[in-house]
């Protein structure tokens, strides 16, 4: 007789487990995890490596990571390299999306941006920057993107 | 293993002082081969970084990136804005709310400016729309619609384009293109009208719609052309095609003209030049010449180039100059040999040169 008590829950538990799977582990309670000096990579369809993310410090529950001083550096095929700095973001797994209030700054061989909250797509190389922004072009290529920084080398506050 | 006496250079607390020589650097983490090859050499190092002023390990901290775009590149262009979207994969940058594109050379504030960018994103192009307002020095220019080609400096105004420069107005072009770089600006098509301050007569100017043509309002007098330029550095207009000055006092008519501004942007001086015609409104007396120059301070017109006169059925020619003072409504001759014949009204006189009874030959 136990056992037939059992059947119901254990086929509740069969459907909840691919369902949890599927939706991110929305449904039952997620384990939150610290990370200290996160590194994140994504790779390109040829093998080669699209964008790499760090930050001194991730908390990461299920697909999204709040990501404390992030440095993001997308390698683009013919732009060169493109630098997020910001001192913190959730970042989606699954889409590649950014998203944060804080203070962004972007920075390429020919151009700078800073502003206030932002949205970014890895995958499109898309940056939505939603107030006081700041552009500025430079006439002569400049120097801006320097050497890949190791998480614990980040700043407290870009 | 043996233990000698040597210290590493590249250690600076001395921690390890007693480490093989071999193993020195790889204890703490040093590249091995390049320490050593600058053995010795530490001190002289450290004082030539210092005096150079750059960090040692350069380029490690992402702070250094943010301070660094500040002390770099020559004139660069900033744009501000409410909010953006950088789209890399379209080399586009579309600001929304409160633009504006500083340079050295102007800026130009829009309600939405699309950015176009190079391959290495460099800037390229902006089209901006909505509420556009180009400021350099005391030039003001505002539009619709906006493009700007950032390698030529070339701005091409769109929708009701306006230039004002002090008291000097262009409208009604349909288009005016513009060059940051040399100031110089010219119209293209719709029916522009201009108004320009006079430098001798300090009163509101008149606006004059220029129909077919484009017109130039110098207080009480306009000047229509086929077309027109302007070129802020030498403050100079130029007319071409089927000239025609309008005044109280006289009309001029002529193949080509330059209008001279001065420091104040108001007309000192205007030079025209093919089959030359100034007809009086006062006696409908006539006078003709391959060039005149009009100096609006003295308010003098000096027709030169065979020039030729007729007054009230008195024919001159032969002269050097005729000049033509728009105060008095007197002429007057200059130099070379006059000759004068009578008139018969029953005759038409023909002086071989341009036709006096208006229009060209």
């Amino acid at each position: 007789m136990t056992s037939w008590r059992m059947i119901p829950a254990g086929l509740l538990l069969l459907i909840a487990l691919p369902l949890s799977h599927i939706f991110g582990n929305n449904i039952l309670p997620q384990q939150t995890f610290r990370l200290k000096h996160f590194k994140l990579e994504g790779y390109k369809t040829s093998g080669e490596l699209d964008w790499v993310l760090l930050g001194s410090e991730a908390t990461a529950a299920g697909h999204r990571v709040v990501i404390t001083r992030l440095q993001a550096r997308l390698y683009l095929d013919s732009s060169g390299e493109l630098l997020i700095l910001s001192p913190s973001c959730e970042f989606d797994k699954i889409d590649n999306t950014g998203r944060g209030n804080d203070t962004i700054h972007v920075r390429n061989n020919s151009m700078t941006i800073d502003g206030v909250g932002f949205d970014f797509d890895l995958g499109s190389c898309r940056i939505k920057v939603r107030k006081n922004v700041r552009v500025r072009f430079f006439k002569d290529p400049v120097d801006l993107l320097g050497k890949e920084t190791t998480p614990a080398a980040l700043p407290e506050s870009p | 293993m043996k233990l000698s006496a040597y210290r590493c250079p590249a250690h600076r607390d001395y921690s390890f002082p007693r480490v093989p020589k071999s193993d020195c650097c790889s204890v703490a983490g040093h590249g091995r081969f390049r320490r050593h090859r600058f053995a010795g050499y530490g001190p002289f190092i450290l004082i030539a970084l210092l005096m150079a002023g750059s960090p040692p390990a350069g380029g490690q901290d992402p702070l250094d990136l943010l301070r660094r775009d500040n002390a770099t590149s020559v004139a660069p262009t900033d744009i501000t804005s409410d909010s953006m979207e950088f789209l890399a994969d379209k080399y586009q940058i579309n600001f929304v709310g409160n633009v504006q594109i500083v340079d050295d050379r102007f800026e130009l504030k829009a309600d939405k400016v699309t950015t176009m960018l190079d391959e290495k994103f460099r800037h390229k192009r902006n089209e901006a729309v909505g509420n556009v307002e180009i400021i350099r020095d005391d030039n003001r220019a505002t539009a619709g619609r906006a493009v700007f080609e950032v390698e030529t400096g070339e701005i091409t105004l769109l929708d009701n384009p306006i230039i004002t420069q002090g008291a000097n107005k262009l409208a009604g072009a349909e288009k005016i293109r513009y060059n940051k770089e040399t100031g110089f600006f010219r119209t293209v098509g719709g029916r522009p009208n201009l108004q320009i301050k006079s430098s001798k007569v300090d009163t509101a100017p008149k606006t004059v719609k220029a129909t077919p043509l484009h017109g130039i309002t110098i207080t009480r007098s306009v000047i229509f052309s086929g077309a027109m330029d302007f070129h802020l550095d030498t403050r100079r207009f130029n007319f071409n095609g089927n000239v025609h000055v309008v005044d109280n006092r006289f009309k001029l008519s002529a193949d080509s003209m330059a209008a001279f501004l001065n420091e104040e942007f108001g007309v000192s001086r205007i030079e025209a030049e093919g089959q030359v015609v100034i007809t009086t409104t006062k006696n409908d007396s006539k006078a003709a010449g391959g060039k005149a120059v009009y100096d609006v301070e003295t308010g003098l017109v000096t027709l030169s180039d065979n020039p030729v006169l007729r007054q009230v059925g008195i024919h001159s020619w032969g002269m050097e100059l005729v000049r033509y003072n728009k105060e008095t409504g007197d002429f007057s001759t200059e130099g070379g040999r006059t000759q004068m014949r009578i008139e018969n009204a029953a005759e038409d006189v023909d002086f071989g040169l341009p036709d006096l009874n208006g229009g060209s030959k």
